[in-house]
């Protein structure tokens, strides 16, 4: 008897302390906590989205700027100047390493932005000193200055006009850490654990980190757009897709990102799972790396983007749950040109190019494949053993390399390649955000042009179209731009992917992203 | 005996200096700038590089190298991870509790199991049961691991849900590390208070389907070799007079044959190590447990020098160590061995 | 002495029903593996279109993989490159760990204490992870994968080599050729080693197996052949996110690397029965 009333009561008190914990399967391990020096998903969903906020943010599932830790702003008539009016009462989170004493003020939207920015700042080298988004986006040159008017108005001096601007301020990297904390690490020389044990203002407060397995954050009770509506969010980094969906069947996760394309239709059957999916604005290329031979030679890029059976990644690695790509935007942002000509798989011209080119007999090459799934690509391995069969009819015999997520990112930084897999979620919408940060000459240096190239014609357009405000003109600099991309095939585009969300029924709340991250700020479990 | 001890222990010492220069010989036989091989890509910055090539001690001759090498295993310190910056002792000590844990599941289960499996077919040698045993343990021998692995998720996973996919526990239990053994971390009052016998049951069934995986070899070769080590000693002439001296069959074999039998068996479990961490590196790849084999595998992969270096001296000189302490074992327990030193 | 070995084998395997199976399979290993293009309908590389994942049926015997090849082809293939890396394992450990073992055990001395020294520290390391670490200074690949396998066997043949040479070395007959003035060389290669050759022989067998095993775990890991190449270890990493779906890509590769280990285990210890009736018992 005793016993029975012992189990009820342990029974009952579960249910009644019971604390709502969502738990997420992740693809990858973050690179870093600090948003700032990530430019990848899946680091953005760990730090940028949970723990912090910026100046403005996207509203929810939308590309649509809405005010955050700015109430209101006012550019100036020349465009070269954004005062930000802060919100009050803006606390940062109280974690076991840090207490804050003073609420969110202008000191760390400073701080936040000269450490990227100026080279002699005390922060600017730790956690490496390479701020890929800063740098590629020239956020370095374009800003002159940044003016502190008082304790809540800050103004941005420009140095010249730039179109995307505010939408880059919605971007993970112009995320707003602490001073205050920075302060306190660097007296106690552990400058280090600013982007290890990082400080935000975000809906959720870092708790625990074990590599390669999991994140644990606590709700944060005093967010100023309203206390999440779970107490406890867990990362369980899952990098096999096949695993994370049989976690999901088995309830081991609440929502999976990007499950096996193999696995989508029995997920669709089984009762109290849901699957969601939309078109992602997202682009899957191999680069070429142009400054290597024979990679220089733009007749054999041409040469090998025809000979690529692309249907046949669509349909084998992708299960059809894509369409080929022919430009580098992808068809659902603005000024995707329709005129590019379809691609074209055409083997006997692939080989007359190749020979033209100077290589009859082919050559030998390296092509690094994806060790993760990605939104664009959800198994590299398996496209490039496709691509290497493809390329060895016309001689080329590819080699597969490949390494771990951060370890492939670092190294592609550095152009240690020769072809590359890779791809792009765009940022805010804004058809900049792709073709700056990846094909400008300026990018080369930041690392995040990964074929290298550095076309004047190209690259004058995208800065031209910077800075006009009216979109239609943009778009004609960004059309013409295209076309120059189509003849010099710096990538060979494979696919615009579809991507997909699984999750068990009982999550509501969750809002499809269309720039591919996963936001917890407003789900709950029923 | 106490100078055959010296002697072992300090021939222990010299095996563990040849296993220092073994790892350190081997990280400088890699093909590449070995500052850029340790450090990474921060190499690419050239006041970084000199900083850290006098850091390692990179611009000295290599016997100055190897001494400060050893100077720093002294303290702890075998260097920086490439990939997390963190050190290596410190994620091989997260790591260790994880395959200890299942290592020894696995060679218990494997020993509960086959000692009295080997006895059973001893004593009825030659009979069915024998034989099908025998079969049965030569081809739990020559299985590969990893594919006996997938077939157990396949069966007891996936068709049945038996058991959960991956990790050591359900991620919604945050325990507190005491030892870092779960199944004696979930049972601490902090735990059982907040979330009562639940963790325990979960770390328990995600530690199942692994542990019988990774103890799949060392039962075939623990009931082998209780067979034939029994045999052996049912076979001697003390056995034979002690029957004739009118003994049961039940005497004989627990007084006399399975307590000398004993001995070989325990010299092999202490070799069974070996067998734990080859197990380690595939069973933990496939059933994703955080220990020292998917450590050591995602490391060689990344071509993380410092981690491979580090873990390879590390674990070398556990084996070593145990393989002494198993010497030392088997020397008192078998008198005879005392007198000749070899 | 060597006729009298093979008709006790003979016999051995007459009365042993296993050991007469496991011979038909090896052979049966080496017939496949040698006339392997002659035996696969396909090209064990070539992407079929519309292909991918096809159950075993009429066109692809064993179905296809993740990709589109057929996998009855890439099975045959696969043994194909087993038999290789099982033979050069064999001829590598062989040809050193005799001549090395044997150099210990005849000269002895300071050599011979290096040696074992060297010995024991390689075996201090698991022969996986001793392997990993090789591939992780020579770079994955199937060659470097065959290297770091055939260094990991040499030290146990070695230290065979070193026993068996140090039991004969005192015997009679070669204390005898030794005063009739024979030299080093010759007492070594032509009195000693051939006395020895029973327990090497076993030990070799069991060299190709684990030889196999050992590169299959390697290729499974990614850190062996790399991709298209057949070898059934690489097979079954790619076939882990099938194990649902298309279960046959995992059981195939996985049963045709148990059978041949398991044919030539069993078979190693019908030739330790047959060639030495001293181990017997085992």
């Amino acid at each position: 008897m005793k016993i029975i009333l012992l189990v009820l009561s342990l029974m009952l008190s579960l249910n009644l302390s019971a604390e709502t914990t969502f738990i997420y399967c992740s693809e990858g391990s973050p690179s870093s906590f600090n948003p700032q020096v990530t430019t990848d998903g899946t680091s953005n969903n760990a730090s940028g989205h949970t723990l912090y906020d910026r100046l403005v943010d996207f509203k929810e599932g939308t590309t649509q700027i809405e005010p955050s830790l700015a109430k209101k702003w006012e550019v100036s008539k020349d465009g070269l100047s954004y005062k930000f009016y802060l919100r009050a009462g803006i606390k940062f989170a109280g974690t076991k390493y840090f207490s804050p004493t003073r609420d969110f003020n202008a000191d760390d939207v400073l701080f936040s932005f000269n450490r990227q920015r100026i080279k002699t700042h005390p922060y600017h080298n730790v956690g490496g000193g390479r701020y890929e988004y800063f740098t590629s986006m020239e956020m370095d040159k374009l800003i002159v200055d940044i003016k502190k008017i008082d304790d809540h108005t800050v103004e941005f001096i420009l140095n010249k006009p730039e179109a995307p601007f505010l939408a880059n301020l919605a971007m993970s990297f112009a995320s707003i850490l602490s001073k205050e904390y920075a302060d306190k690490l660097e007296k106690e020389n552990h400058k280090n654990d600013i982007d290890q044990l990082p400080v935000g203002t975000g809906p959720f407060i870092f708790s625990s980190y074990q590599k390669d397995n999991l994140i644990r954050y606590l709700a944060n009770k005093d967010y100023f757009k309203g206390a999440p509506k779970i107490d406890k969010l867990v990362f369980s980094i899952t990098p096999d897709a096949n695993v994370r969906v049989q976690k999901l069947k088995a309830g081991e996760c609440h929502l999976v990102i990007e499950p096996a394309p193999a696995d989508l239709s029995s997920l669709k059957k089984i009762a109290n799972i849901r699957v969601i999916s939309a078109a992602g604005l997202n682009v899957g290329y191999v680069a070429y790396n142009t400054q290597k031979k024979p990679f220089d030679n733009k007749l054999v890029r041409q040469a090998l983007d025809l000979a690529m059976n692309k249907q046949s990644y669509i349909d084998a690695v992708y299960l059809g749950n894509a369409e080929i790509a022919k430009n580098p935007l992808p068809p659902t942002i603005w000024s995707y040109s329709k005129k590019t000509p379809d691609h074209k798989f055409n083997l006997k011209l692939a080989q007359e190019l190749l020979t033209k080119a100077g290589h009859p007999q082919g050559f030998e090459v390296t092509m690094w494949t994806l060790p993760v799934t990605r939104p664009y690509n959800p198994n590299g391995k398996k496209m490039g053993e496709l691509i290497q069969a493809d390329l060895a009819k016309i001689g080329v015999k590819v080699k597969l390399i490949s390494f771990d997520w951060p370890t492939y990112l670092s190294k592609s930084r550095m152009g240690e390649h020769q072809m590359i897999q890779m791809g792009w979620t765009g940022d805010n919408g804004d058809p900049d955000n792709f073709l700056n940060i990846l094909l400008s000459c300026g990018s080369i240096e930041s690392g995040s042009n990964l074929a290298r190239w550095c076309n004047q014609d190209f690259n004058k357009l995208i800065d031209d179209a910077r800075l006009i405000s009216d979109q239609k003109k943009r778009s004609e600099k960004y059309l013409a731009a295209q076309k120059i991309f189509d003849e010099e095939k710096p990538w060979s585009p494979i696919a615009h992917s579809m991507v997909f969300r699984a999750m068990s029924t009982k999550v509501h709340g969750y809002v499809m992203d269309p720039l591919g991250g996963d936001i917890f700020t407003n789900v709950q479990l029923r | 005996m106490l100078s055959l001890v010296l002697k072992k222990i300090f021939g222990l010492f010299a095996t563990l200096l040849g296993v220092a220069l073994m790892t350190f010989i081997l990280v400088r036989l890699v093909p590449g700038d070995p500052v850029m091989l340790l450090i990474g890509e921060r190499g690419a910055d050239p006041a970084v590089y000199l900083e850290m090539k006098q850091k390692l001690g990179l611009d000295q001759p290599l016997p100055k190298q190897f001494i400060s090498y050893l100077k720093n295993i002294s303290h702890g310190d075998l260097g920086e991870s490439i990939v997390s910056h963190r050190p290596v002792i410190e994620e091989f000590s997260e790591r260790f509790p994880a395959t200890m844990e299942l290592g020894l599941l696995a060679l218990l289960w494997a020993v509960v199991l086959g000692i009295p499996l080997g006895i059973y077919c001893a004593v009825y040698r030659g009979k069915t049961f024998d034989q099908l045993m025998t079969s049965i343990s030569l081809v739990g021998y020559s299985m590969p691991i990893f594919w006996w692995g997938l077939i157990l998720i396949i069966i007891f996973s996936v068709k049945l849900g038996l058991t959960p996919v991956s990790g050591r526990i359900n991620v919604l239990f945050e325990i507190p590390t005491w030892t870092g053994f779960y199944l004696l971390d979930t049972l601490q009052k902090s735990v059982i208070e907040t979330d009562g016998f639940a963790p325990f049951k979960s770390a328990l069934s995600h530690l199942i389907l692994p542990a019988l995986c990774m103890g799949t070899i060392p039962l075939a070769v623990i009931t082998r070799m209780t067979r034939s080590a029994l045999l052996e000693v049912l076979g001697e002439d003390y056995i034979r007079t002690a029957h004739a001296k009118g003994n049961s069959m039940r005497r004989v074999l627990w007084v006399h044959a399975f307590r000398n039998a004993l001995i070989p068996i325990i010299t092999i479990l202490g070799l069974m190590l070996g067998s734990v961490v080859t197990g380690a590196i595939l069973t933990e790849n496939i059933f994703s447990w955080p220990g020292l084999g998917k450590w050591m595998v995602a490391s060689v992969t990344a071509r993380d020098y410092p981690v491979v270096q580090g873990g390879v001296l590390l674990i070398a000189s556990i084996i070593v160590i145990t393989n002494m302490l198993t010497d030392l074992v088997y020397i008192w327990a078998n008198p005879k061995l005392q007198e000749n030193n070899h | 002495m060597k006729n009298e070995l093979i008709k006790n084998l003979i016999n051995n395997l007459k009365s042993n029903k296993m050991g007469l199976i496991s011979l038909i399979m090896i052979i049966l290993f080496f017939i496949i593996a040698i006339f392997a293009p002659l035996i696969a309908p396909f090209d064990p590389t070539f992407i079929h279109e519309n292909a991918l994942r096809l159950a075993p049926g009429e066109r692809f015997l064993l179905g296809t993989d993740d990709v589109g090849r057929d996998i009855l082809s890439r099975l045959v293939y696969g043994g194909r490159l087993s038999l290789g890396i099982g033979l050069m394992v064999v001829i590598f450990t062989t040809v050193v760990g005799t001549l090395w073992g044997a150099l210990c055990g005849y000269f002895q001395g300071s050599f011979d204490t290096f040696s074992m020294r060297l010995m024991d520290l390689i075996l201090s390391l698991p022969s996986i992870l001793l392997a990993m670490v090789v591939v992780a200074i020579l770079g994955p690949g199937f060659l470097n994968a065959i290297i770091a396998v055939s260094i990991v066997a040499v030290p146990s043949f070695v230290r065979l080599t070193r026993a068996q040479v140090l039991v004969e070395k005192n015997k009679n007959y070669v204390v005898a050729s030794k005063m009739f003035g024979a030299s080093h060389l010759r007492l070594i290669f032509r009195v000693i080693l051939p006395n020895c050759f029973s327990p090497l022989l076993v030990q070799a067998t069991l060299n190709f197996s684990e030889g196999i095993l050992n590169a299959a775990a390697l290729g499974f890991l990614g850190l062996g052949a790399q991709a298209p190449t057949p070898e059934w270890g690489t097979m079954l990493a790619d076939a882990r996110g099938y194990i649902e779906q298309s279960p046959w890509m995992v059981t195939l590769p996985g049963l045709c690397i148990l059978l041949t280990v398991l044919s030539f285990n069993i078979f190693g210890d019908v030739l330790r029965d047959a060639l030495d009736p001293k181990l017997r018992g085992r």
